[in-house]
């Protein structure tokens, strides 16, 4: 993981915050679990079978990955 | 019947995971056992592959955007039945007693236990989770359409919904997240301004066609100031005082 680029003050000024976002609550889950159909999410999928988890990795890491890839065993 | 399973396991950091059969893992009380459909990967699995993060219970199987059917219920679980198709975190247990669990904060529990990371996670034919923190998912849509929302989705919300509620978003990194948050930003009525790596064109056509009033590098400045970013990859935001 990269470091965080520094900026100028000024930039964060006027009670601006940065933050970070770890994990997820139940609720979290719940909430979007209600909003995402409702929304009419549709995901972009690229698949891969179990064996070639590999290849989605390294397709991830490398930004082939238009959307999310999905491992289907 | 099937004794047995199969599974990308990571048996050492920085090496690529290897197909392993295994006997089948048994539901304890207060589990259940998933017969896996689909499992997203996630920026985090790649994290865990390349040893970034410190503290994986090795050997491991990574995963932890699951869907799939139950197909044993341990002892005591009331919530979930054989067959309902469940969806599996990150978050896989927490303590239930620490300062964080009893203040609403359970992502950040002091012993959490975490899908795919210190539990066998989804990159298997089958996989053991607590059922207190798995999800009934009645869409209709495929399973493989909804991996993704099961940390892209569901971490991406916390985020966005700590965000704030300006009309107008930047999300900066156009990946598997920011393209979920994308399409429920505009469902709400709000403008997204989408930043990609510089020259990658083809992500900013993708995130035009899910319907972004703008889309650009990361290094050019919006053509407005913006009420709230969100940085997907990273997730850290910064955010105006409107």
């Amino acid at each position: 993981m990269s470091n965080i680029p520094s900026f100028p003050y000024r930039l964060l000024w006027e009670e601006r915050q940065v933050m970070s976002v770890a994990n997820l609550t139940r609720l979290d889950a719940r909430e979007f679990l209600d909003i995402a159909p409702r929304a009419h999410v549709r995901c972009e999928v690229t698949h891969y079978s179990l064996a070639r988890a590999n290849q989605a990795l390294s397709d991830l890491r490398d930004g082939r990955v238009q959307g999310a890839a999905v491992i289907v065993p | 019947m099937v004794q047995h399973m199969h599974a990308m396991v990571l048996e050492r950091p920085r090496t690529p995971l290897v197909l392993r059969e295994r006997p089948l893992p048994v539901a304890g009380p207060g589990e259940i056992r998933i017969s896996v459909k689909a499992c997203g990967v996630c920026r985090t699995d790649l994290h865990v592959a390349d040893g970034e993060l410190s503290h994986p219970r090795l050997p491991i199987v990574p995963g932890h955007e699951i869907v799939g059917r139950v197909e044993v219920v341990g002892a005591g679980v009331e919530t979930l039945r054989v067959g309902d198709r469940v969806g599996v975190p990150w978050l896989g247990s927490t303590c239930g007693l620490c300062s964080f669990c009893r203040s609403n904060r359970e992502n950040l529990c002091d012993r959490p236990v975490l899908t795919g990371y210190t539990r066998d996670g989804g990159f298997a034919t089958h996989t053991v989770a607590d059922a207190r923190f798995c999800f009934p998912l009645v869409s209709e849509l495929d399973d493989l359409q909804i991996a993704p929302w099961l940390c892209a989705g569901l971490i991406g919300w916390r985020s966005y919904r700590m965000a704030g509620e300006g009309e107008t978003l930047g999300l900066y990194g156009f990946g598997a997240a920011a393209h979920i948050l994308a399409q429920v930003a505009k469902w709400q009525g709000r403008r997204v301004f989408a930043f990609t790596r510089a020259g990658d064109e083809s992500a900013q056509r993708f995130a035009l066609s899910l319907g972004v009033a703008w889309a650009g590098a990361s290094d050019q400045l919006p053509p407005e100031p913006l009420d709230a970013l969100h940085r997907s990859v990273r997730s850290y935001r910064l955010l105006s005082k409107r």
